[in-house]
C-alpha cells in the first residue's frame, strides 16, 4: 500500500462511517452516551475534507491530527494520537509486516493513553488482537475482525461511560470495538489489494 | 521561573484557579484553559496552543477524566525547548503551591518534590 492507496482507504472510511452511523449510535445508546456514531462520522468527514496527500507518514499524521481535533470524548483523541504514533513506523510501501508493526503501535498507544487492558470491553479488545490476526491469516478479513468485536458482547465494561452500566453492559458489542473493526479493515484492505 | 499550565473541563474552574494563583504569584506566567465550544470538556488543540506559548519549564495541572489523557498526548507532541512536567496534585491546591514556590524562585525539581507529597 503506497501513500495514494492509503489516502484512498482513509477517505473511504467517510462512506463507511456515514453508512454505519446509526449502527454505532444504537450500540452507544445501549451502554454509553449515544454520540459515537456521529463522532466517527464527523471525524472521517473531516479526514476526507482536510487530508490531501503526501507521504504515508504525512497522510497518517494529518489523519491523526484531524481526528484529534474533530472527535469529542475519549475515542477521537485515542484514534487520532494512535495515527500520529503509527506514522513514525510507516514505510513508503506498507506491506503486511509493516502493517502488523503499525498495529502493535496502535495497540500500545491505546493501552498507554487509555489506561486500558484486555477484557475490559473497549476498542482495545479488537486493536490488540489485530496484529496476530494479520500474522496468522495473512490478512484482516471482516469476519475475523467482527468476531473480535462480537467477543466484547459478553464482557463487562470497567472503563469509560459504559462502566456505569456494569452487568447491564453485557449483551451489547462495545461501540469503540465496532468502529475499530472498520478502521483496521480499511487498512488491511489497502495492503491486500496493493 | 517555572510557568504554570492549568487545563480543566470548565472555563470557570480554569479562570478561577488562575486568578487565585495570580493573587499570590504575580510574576509567574500562568496558562489556563477550560471547556470546549462553550460547554464542558477538554481537547488536545487547546493544550497544544498553550504549550506553544510557554516561556520556561512548565508544571501542568489537570482535573477529571479525559483531561489527563489529552494533556499527556499534547505534552508528548510538544517539540519546543522547555521541559514540561505533569503533576497529579489537585488542580487548585497543586497549582497554588507551584505558583507560590515558583514566585520565590524554587527550582522545578523542588516544586515537583513538594507536589508529590500532596497526592490526589
Amino acid at each position: 500500500m503506497n501513500a495514494d492507496k492509503l489516502l484512498t482507504q482513509l477517505h473511504g472510511l467517510k462512506t463507511v462511517f456515514d453508512d454505519k452511523e446509526s449502527e454505532l449510535t444504537a450500540l452507544d445508546r445501549e451502554i454509553g452516551d449515544g454520540d459515537h456514531g456521529v463522532n466517527m462520522k464527523r471525524g472521517f468527514n473531516a479526514v476526507d475534507d482536510k487530508v490531501a496527500g503526501g507521504s504515508t507518514k504525512e497522510v497518517l499524521k494529518q489523519t491523526g491530527m484531524t481526528l484529534m481535533s474533530s472527535i469529542g470524548g475519549a475515542s477521537g483523541p485515542l484514534y487520532g494520537f494512535s495515527f500520529v504514533k503509527m506514522s513514525d513506523a510507516a514505510n513508503d510501501e506498507i506491506d503486511a509486516d509493516n502493517l502488523a508493526e503499525m498495529l502493535e503501535i496502535f495497540s500500545k498507544t491505546v493501552a498507554d493513553k487509555g489506561k486500558v487492558e484486555g477484557g475490559e470491553k473497549t476498542m482495545y479488545d479488537v486493536i490488540s488482537k489485530s496484529a496476530d490476526v494479520l500474522r496468522e491469516t495473512g490478512g484482516l478479513k471482516m469476519e475475523d475482525l467482527q468476531q473480535l468485536a462480537e467477543d466484547t458482547k459478553d464482557m463487562i465494561a470497567t472503563k469509560g461511560r459504559a462502566a456505569y452500566f456494569k452487568e447491564k453492559s453485557k449483551g451489547t458489542i462495545d461501540p469503540g470495538a465496532q468502529s475499530a473493526v472498520y478502521i483496521i479493515h480499511a487498512l488491511g484492505e489497502g495492503v491486500n489489494n496493493g | 521561573m517555572a510557568d504554570i499550565l492549568i487545563i480543566s473541563h470548565s472555563s470557570q474552574i480554569a479562570e478561577g484557579t488562575k486568578a487565585l494563583v495570580e493573587q499570590m504569584a504575580k510574576d509567574v506566567t500562568i496558562h489556563a484553559s477550560g471547556g470546549v465550544d462553550g460547554g464542558i470538556g477538554t481537547n488536545i488543540d487547546q493544550i497544544s496552543e498553550m504549550l506553544d506559548s510557554i516561556e520556561d519549564d512548565t508544571l501542568c495541572f489537570y482535573d477529571i477524566g479525559s483531561s489527563l489523557m489529552n494533556l499527556e498526548m499534547a505534552v508528548e507532541m510538544y517539540e519546543g525547548p522547555h521541559a514540561v512536567h505533569i503533576s497529579n496534585a489537585p488542580i487548585v491546591e497543586g497549582s497554588f503551591l507551584a505558583g507560590v514556590e515558583s514566585s520565590v524562585g524554587s527550582t522545578v525539581e523542588d516544586i515537583l518534590k513538594k507536589l508529590n507529597e500532596m497526592k490526589k
